[in-house]
């Protein structure tokens, strides 16, 4: 009983122990591969810091491809998630039979395994046999199949696409669950004083959920700047070698396939860097509003 | 009230029905694939329901004796995984919890804090230096429960935001009384903050089961062997084949999909209190 005794004493002198457990799996699995990415990165050049690994990477063309595509796939993916959740949240906030089956329902794109949507959109687009490309055909939209995935000015739109369809479900349920904050007489009074639809969302809707928007978009910032599964498993970062690579994908090409590792340690070094600026702002909110 | 109502009542379910079959469709589409004969996929069947029902793709997927399609072992190891995950992220995600719920200590919030931003972490930035961790120090590799640890350093941090904010519902008056007692503080987690919050472990728990049966990057470089693959790992290399049976593939992705659901559904509003409770305390 000794034991168990000093335990709890422990626990009421220092409560912060019961986070050992926790901080010691995430160590063991997080602490050597981020220190190895830091160290491998400096590892060729001058003793100390050596750069250059640095100038191997920066010389890459291809690696400038992949940081233009982590904008544009990033920052369209942000937009389009966005705009289209909120738009969608509004509507499924109104009155309507079946509301509350279809909040739940709405979600189960986001549910299943990411390599699970690969298949169904794969099979959905696929260009001579696919429901897609076979509808359009025969309804007279398009005369030959378009190849969604291996077009080299389609495909970076159409991963967006995938990606935003398993996305905007979180997006929908998070920000319905901030519109449900918003109490049902702000919106009478609203009415009653003659505001429409849009002035209604405009000036209250808008501001009061804004707070909460922030933490709907540092989740999905997060998830879409490091996505890696759905533009591997479809298009291994192509057309064109570099049409769709994103550093993810450009960082585990570099390191598991061509075996450049130098250059998926350098690209993994400013993942690292924006995710550091990433955390500033993330703290700032998280814990700003609390003093 | 508005003349305009009805007609706005109808725009509303128009809209609705829209947004529903461009999130659903999908679905319907590989369950209606998966119950079509493959000669008919081939041909680009694009009838709304099978003319031709089959259940002979299902047969097939869970009578294969190729063991790179052999998805009831995808399944199970699947299963293994994800089932010793969520139980090591309950346990560690419990005592955490309990430590931000119940006790103030210094740098209490920026630790759960920290627990999501763990979560949020780009995990291709560990992927490589993580396998030559395992592989090259420790020797190991191509084992469920080594990949079962690797997600639960992922996963666990999440249980911890999201258990903290249902331990916070407890009534302080409970906790107080049984102070007063004289319970001591694993007592009371025992008695009455776990029992309390049971729903919301659940919820947790179903969201830490879900995000480690979706892992691709990490089951594909840690496991090796057709033998130990998890779903993932086994659609993603039926995908690469040189040729695709779509009927079969339909079906294997379906009931991946429909194992998730299952387990999710019951919890979806439960989840989202508590994720987002935790996420919005500032504002």
């Amino acid at each position: 009983m000794g034991l168990k005794k000093s335990i709890e004493e422990l626990i009421k002198e220092r409560p912060y122990v019961l986070f050992i457990p926790v901080l010691a799996l995430v160590g063991f699995m997080y602490v050597y591969p981020i220190s190895t990415l830091i160290t491998e990165t400096f590892s060729h050049g001058i003793e100390g810091i050596g750069l250059d690994n640095f100038a191997e990477t920066f010389a890459d063309g291809r690696f400038w491809d992949a940081v233009e595509n982590s904008i544009i796939w990033t920052g369209g993916n942000m937009a389009v998630q966005l705009s289209v959740a909120l738009g969608i949240a509004v509507l499924l906030n109104r009155k309507f039979k079946g509301r509350s089956i279809s909040q739940t329902l709405i979600l189960a794109p986001w549910i299943i395994p990411m390599a699970a949507a690969v298949v169904i959109w794969q099979w959905l687009l696929m260009p001579t046999i696919g429901f897609i490309n076979q509808s359009m055909i025969e309804l007279g939209i398009i005369a030959s199949p378009i190849a969604f995935f291996s077009d080299p000015n389609l495909a970076m739109g159409t991963l967006i696409g995938i990606n935003s369809w398993k996305y905007i479900p979180i997006g929908v349920v998070f920000v319905l669950a901030a519109l449900r904050t918003i109490p049902e007489e702000v919106y009478e009074a609203a009415s009653l004083d003659g505001a429409g639809s849009f002035r209604q969302f405009k000036d209250i809707t808008f501001p009061m959920i804004g707070p909460r928007l922030w933490f709907v978009g540092i989740i999905l910032f997060a998830w879409n700047f490091s996505s890696f599964d759905l533009i591997w498993l479809t298009t291994r970062g192509g057309p064109d070698v570099t049409g769709t690579t994103t550093l993810p994908v450009y960082i585990y090409r570099n390191m598991f396939v061509t075996f450049q590792r130098e250059r998926a340690f350098v690209a993994g070094f400013i993942m690292m860097l924006v995710v550091l600026i990433f955390a500033i702002f993330y703290f700032r909110y998280m814990l700003g509003g609390e003093e | 009230m508005r003349e305009d109502s009805k007609t706005k009542k109808s725009l509303t379910y128009v809209f609705v029905s829209i947004v529903m079959i461009l999130f659903i469709f999908p679905f319907y589409w590989t369950l209606v694939s998966a119950f079509k004969p493959e000669r008919n996929l081939v041909l680009g069947s694009i009838t709304l329901l099978p003319f031709e029902f089959t259940t002979s793709n299902f047969i097939e997927i869970f009578t294969a004796t190729d063991p790179a399609k052999d998805v009831t072992l995808f399944l199970r190891n699947s299963f293994s995984v994800s089932i010793m995950v969520t139980v090591i992220s309950i346990a560690v995600g419990i005592l955490a919890a309990y430590a931000i719920s119940d006790y103030l200590f210094k740098g209490r919030d920026f630790l759960r804090s920290s627990m999501l931003l763990v979560f949020l972490f780009p995990p291709i930035l560990i992927a490589s230096p993580l396998m030559y961790q395992l592989r090259g120090v420790f020797g190991w590799r191509d084992s469920l429960i080594g990949l079962a640890l690797i997600n639960s350093a992922t996963v666990a941090p999440i249980a911890v935001w999201l258990i903290s904010s249902f331990f916070e519902n407890v009534p302080e008056a409970m906790r107080e009384s049984a102070a007063l007692d004289g319970a001591s503080p694993l007592k009371i987690l025992k008695d009455i903050i776990i029992p309390q919050s049971r729903s919301g472990i659940f919820a947790a728990a179903a969201f830490c089961f879900i995000y480690s049966w979706g892992d691709y990057l990490f089951a594909s470089r840690f496991i090796t062997t057709n033998r130990l693959s998890t779903v993932p790992v086994g659609l993603a290399r039926y995908l690469g084949s040189q040729y695709i049976e779509w009927g079969g593939l339909s079906a294997a992705t379906f009931i991946t999909s429909l194992v998730v659901l299952i387990v999710f559904f019951p919890f979806v509003k439960k989840f989202l209190r508590g994720f987002m409770a935790a996420g919005t305390k500032g504002s």
